[in-house]
C-alpha cells in the first residue's frame, strides 16, 4: 500500500529526513517512532502531499505522490499532530466540506456521519461551531472527517493525544477493522506501550534516518519495544540507574 | 515585561507589513522601499484631506470670534478617528487574540499583558493623531492666529486625546465581545453595529463643513450648546484659543480619568474577563439531508464562511462594497446630493454615467479581500493541501470568494445608478462592465502579492487583513495606478480623448492585465501555493 524510496527533505542544510525507504503492505498497521525532532511528521506530511520533498520517491497503492498526487490523496485519510480546524464552521458544516471535496453522494454521506458521530459520540455537538469545541472533540472531528470518504490507506500523527480512553478504543478498533477489510495505517505515537499491541510492523527514526523497520516481532525480538527503542537511542530505560 | 510584551505585539504588527522570508532573511531592500512609499503616500493622503477640512474654516472662525470651535472640531475629528479605528481592532487584539491563553499560562501579569496589547493601539492612534493635528496647526500657524500658551497647550491636549478615545474604544470593544459572545448571530449583529458606527462617522464627517459653516453663522447660540452637549471638547477648544491653563486642565481631567478608571477595572479583570465563558445557548444539531457539492463549490462556501466570520475581515477587506450598497440609497433618497452631480457633470463636461462608473472603479479598489486569503489559510493550510484539490482549484476559489464580494455589490449600484439617470445602452454597459475589470484586476493582484507574501503566523485576523504588506500594497497600489491613470489623462489624454473613451481603454487595460494575471497564478501560482 505505502512505499517509500529513498525519501530526502531538507530544511536548508539539514537533512530533516535522509534517504528513507520503507513499505507497508495491505493489512499492516505500521508505527512509526522517534524522538521529537526525529523527522516523523515530515515524513508523514511528504507521504500526504502534504509537503513537496528534495529526492525519492513514495507510492500509494501503486501511484506516485510526486506524479498523481489527487490519485494519492484520493486513497489516503490524513489527521496531523495537532488538527487546527477551520474554527469558523460548525461540525457538520466541516464535514460537509470534506465530503463534498472528497465527492461523497449526499445519501452516503449522511450515512457515514451518523455512523461515525455516534461511534466518537459526537451527535450532539455536531452544530456547534468547532472554536467552541474542545481539543479531544476536535480530534474526534478531524478524524470523522478523515474516516468520511473510506480511505484505503490512513496516516495519522499522534492520532491518541487528547482522546478519551473510549475514543481510543474506537480508534484502534476502527484501525483494525480497516486493516482487516484490504487498507493500511501508517501511524506516529510516543506511547510504545500501544504501538507494540497495535501494530504489525514497526519503524524506528533517528536523526531524519530509518534504523530499524520490520514486524514487530523481529524488531522487537526477546525484549519490549521500549527496551529496542532505548537501545537503538543510544539510552538506558531507567530501570539501570 | 510591558516593554518585552510591546514589542512582541509590534513585531507581530511589522512582521505583517515586512515579513521575512521563509528562509529567515529579510524583507529586503525593494520591500522596505516600497513599502516606505506606502506609508508616506499613506500619511500624505490622511494629512491632506485634513488640511483641507481645517483650511476652508480657519479664517472664518478665528474672524468670527469663535476661535474655539477651529480646536473643538479638531479634537472631535481625532476623537472619533481614533475610537473608529481602535474599536475593531480592540476587540480583536485586547479580547480576542489567539495567544491570551499562552500569556495567561506564563508568569505574567495579566495587567502586564493588557498594557502591552494597549501600547500597540496607542501607536496607532498617536500617528494618527499626529497627522490630523499638522493639518490643523499649520493653517493656523500661517494665519497668524497662534499664540506661544496656544500652542503648548494645544500640543498637550493633542497628547491626551488618545487616551480619551481608548477608554471609548475599550468600553465599546468591550460591549461588542459581550454582546456578540451572548448571540447566535453574532457576526451578522457585530458587522451590522460596526457598519452603522461607520456609516454614522461617515455622515458626520460629510456634512462637517456644512455643519461647520452654520456655526460660524449662527456663532455664540450655538457654542452654547455646544459646551453644554460635548463639554470636554469644548474644555480643549476654549484652553487653545485663549490660551487657559484652567480649562486645559478641566479637559486634562476629562481625558485621564475615564482612561485611568478603565485602566483600572480592566486590568483588575482582565484575567476574568479573558477567561470567562460565557455560554451561549447551545445549538441542538438536528439531522437533515444536505446536497453534495463540486469541490470547487465548497471550497468557495468555505471561504465565504471564513469571510462572514469576522466582522474585521468584512470592514477591513471589503470596505469599498459597503460603500457601494450604500452609495446608491443615498442618490436616491437624497435629491440633492443628484442635483449636486449632475452639476458637477456638466461643468467638466462629462456624462454623469462617465463619473459614477470611474467612481465604482475607485470603490471596487479599496476592496482587497483576496490580498489576504491565502494568509487567512494560516494553520488551517494543512487541510487544503491534504485534500484531493488542486491548487489551481483552491486559487480559482479564492478568486471567487474576492468576485462575489465586490462585483455583486457593484453589480447592485451599478444597476441603481443606471435606473436614476435613466441611462442609454452606452452608458449601461459603461456602468456595468468598467467597474467590474477594476475588481477582476484587483482579485488577481492582490492574491497574487499574498503569495509572494503570506503571512500564516498571525494571532488575530486583523494582522492580516489591516496590516499585512499584500493587503497594504494591494490597497495602495490600486489607489496609486487609479490616481495615475487619472493624472494620465488630466495632463496627456484629455486633449485628445473623450473622457468615456479613456474610461473604455482604461477598463481593456485592466481586463487585459488581470487576464494575463489568472494565466501566471494557474500556473506559476498554483506551484507556489503549493509550495508553502
Amino acid at each position: 500500500m505505502l512505499k517509500i524510496e529513498g525519501l530526502t527533505k531538507k530544511y536548508g542544510d539539514k537533512r530533516a529526513v535522509d534517504d528513507l525507504s520503507l513499505q507497508i503492505a495491505q493489512g499492516e498497521i505500521c508505527g512509526f517512532i522517534g524522538h521529537n525532532g526525529a523527522g516523523k511528521t515530515t515524513a508523514i506530511k511528504a507521504v500526504c502531499g502534504v509537503l513537496r520533498f528534495d529526492s525519492g520517491e513514495i507510492y500509494i497503492g501503486g501511484q506516485s505522490v510526486k506524479k498523481e498526487p489527487m490519485a494519492c490523496k484520493r486513497m489516503t485519510a490524513y489527521v496531523p499532530d495537532n488538527p487546527d480546524l477551520y474554527d469558523f464552521l460548525p461540525g457538520i458544516k466541516y464535514l460537509n466540506f470534506i465530503a463534498d471535496v472528497y465527492g461523497i453522494d449526499a445519501g452516503e454521506r449522511r450515512r457515514r456521519i451518523h455512523q461515525y458521530a455516534e461511534i466518537f459520540e459526537l451527535t450532539a455537538d455536531l452544530a456547534a461551531p468547532v472554536s467552541a469545541y474542545s481539543h479531544g472533540m476536535k480530534q474526534k472531528l478531524a478524524l470523522m472527517a478523515a474516516l468520511i470518504h473510506e480511505p484505503r490507506f490512513m496516516v495519522f500523527d499522534e492520532p491518541f493525544v487528547g482522546l478519551d480512553p473510549k475514543a481510543s478504543r474506537t480508534v484502534k478498533d476502527i484501525m483494525r477493522q480497516k486493516c482487516d477489510n484490504g487498507g493500511a495505517v501508517f501511524f506516529s505515537t510516543h506511547v510504545l506501550e500501544v504501538a507494540e499491541k497495535l501494530c504489525d510492523k514497526v519503524a524506528i527514526i533517528k536523526g531524519g534516518k530509518l534504523v530499524a523497520c520490520g514486524d514487530m516481532e523481529t524488531v522487537r525480538g526477546d525484549s519490549s519495544l521500549e527496551e529496542v527503542f532505548f537501545e537503538i537511542e543510544g539510552e538506558g530505560t531507567g530501570a539501570d540507574d | 515585561m510591558i516593554r518585552k510584551l510591546f514589542l512582541l505585539n509590534l513585531r507581530a504588527l511589522l512582521s505583517g507589513v515586512l515579513k521575512s522570508n521563509s528562509r529567515g532573511k529579510g524583507p529586503g531592500a525593494a520591500k522596505m522601499v516600497f513599502a516606505a512609499v506606502v506609508g508616506i503616500a499613506l500619511a500624505f493622503s490622511i494629512f491632506s484631506m485634513f488640511y483641507m477640512m481645517f483650511n476652508f474654516v480657519c479664517e472664518s472662525f478665528f474672524t468670527a470670534g469663535i476661535g474655539f470651535m477651529y480646536f473643538s472640531a479638531f479634537a472631535i475629528t481625532v476623537f472619533s478617528l481614533c475610537v473608529l479605528s481602535s474599536v475593531l481592532t480592540g476587540a480583536a487584539i485586547v479580547f480576542g487574540a489567539k495567544d491570551n491563553e499562552l500569556l495567561l499560562s506564563m508568569p505574567i501579569k495579566p495587567a502586564d499583558i493588557l498594557i502591552g496589547r494597549l501600547l500597540t493601539l496607542f501607536t496607532a492612534e498617536y500617528a494618527i493623531t499626529f497627522l490630523v493635528a499638522l493639518a490643523a496647526f499649520v493653517p493656523w500657524l500661517a494665519g497668524g492666529f497662534a499664540t506661544g500658551s496656544g500652542i503648548l497647550l494645544f500640543v498637550a491636549g493633542a497628547l491626551l486625546l488618545p487616551p480619551m478615545a481608548l477608554s471609548a474604544a475599550l468600553l465599546l470593544a468591550w460591549l461588542l465581545t459581550l454582546i456578540s459572545s451572548r448571540l447566535r448571530h453574532k457576526n451578522i449583529v457585530t458587522l451590522a453595529i460596526s457598519v452603522a458606527f461607520l456609516i454614522a462617522y461617515l455622515y458626520f464627517y460629510m456634512n462637517m463643513q456644512s455643519y461647520l459653516g452654520e456655526l460660524v453663522a449662527k456663532g455664540g447660540e450655538l457654542a452654547e450648546a455646544f459646551r453644554a452637549a460635548v463639554p470636554p471638547f469644548y474644555l480643549f477648544g476654549v484652553s487653545v484659543a485663549d490660551g487657559d491653563i484652567m480649562s486645559g486642565l478641566a479637559f486634562a481631567a476629562w481625558a485621564v480619568a475615564p482612561f485611568a478608571a478603565a485602566l483600572l477595572l480592566l486590568a483588575a479583570n482582565y484575567h476574568k474577563v479573558l477567561t470567562t465563558n460565557r455560554g451561549g445557548a447551545k445549538i441542538v444539531y438536528r439531522e437533515k439531508q444536505v446536497a453534495a457539492k463540486s469541490a470547487l463549490s465548497a471550497l468557495i462556501g468555505k471561504e465565504m464562511a471564513r469571510f462572514w466570520s469576522k466582522p474585521a475581515v468584512v470592514l477591513n477587506s471589503s470596505i469599498g462594497s459597503v460603500f457601494m450598497l450604500v452609495s446608491p440609497l443615498l442618490l436616491i433618497k437624497q435629491t440633492g446630493i443628484l442635483a449636486q452631480f449632475t452639476t458637477f457633470a456638466l461643468i467638466t463636461n462629462t456624462a454623469p454615467a462617465t463619473l459614477l462608473a470611474a467612481a465604482l472603479a475607485i470603490l471596487a479598489s479599496s476592496n482587497n479581500l483576496g490580498a489576504s486569503l491565502v494568509s487567512l489559510e494560516g494553520k488551517n493550510l494543512w487541510i487544503t493541501q491534504s485534500v484531493p484539490v488542486s491548487a489551481r482549484t483552491a486559487l480559482r476559489a479564492k478568486l471567487a470568494a474576492h468576485l462575489l464580494t465586490s462585483s455583486i455589490p457593484c453589480l447592485f449600484a451599478s444597476l441603481c445608478f443606471g435606473a436614476v439617470l435613466a441611462a442609454g445602452p452606452a452608458d449601461w454597459l459603461l456602468l456595468l462592465i468598467a467597474p467590474q475589470t477594476v475588481i477582476a484586476f484587483i482579485a488577481v493582484i492582490g492574491l497574487t502579492l499574498n503569495l509572494y507574501f503570506p503571512k500564516l503566523d498571525w494571532t488575530s485576523e486583523v494582522q492580516v487583513v489591516k496590516q499585512s504588506a499584500p493587503a497594504m500594497f494591494t490597497l495602495f497600489g490600486a489607489w496609486l495606478i487609479l490616481a495615475g491613470l487619472g493624472l494620465l489623462y488630466g495632463f496627456v489624454f484629455s486633449a485628445l480623448l473623450p473622457v468615456t473613451a479613456y474610461l473604455w481603454i482604461c477598463g481593456a487595460f485592466f481586463a487585459a492585465a488581470g487576464g494575463c494575471g489568472y494565466a501566471w497564478l494557474m500556473k506559476r501560482g498554483a506551484k507556489m501555493f503549493a509550495r508553502l
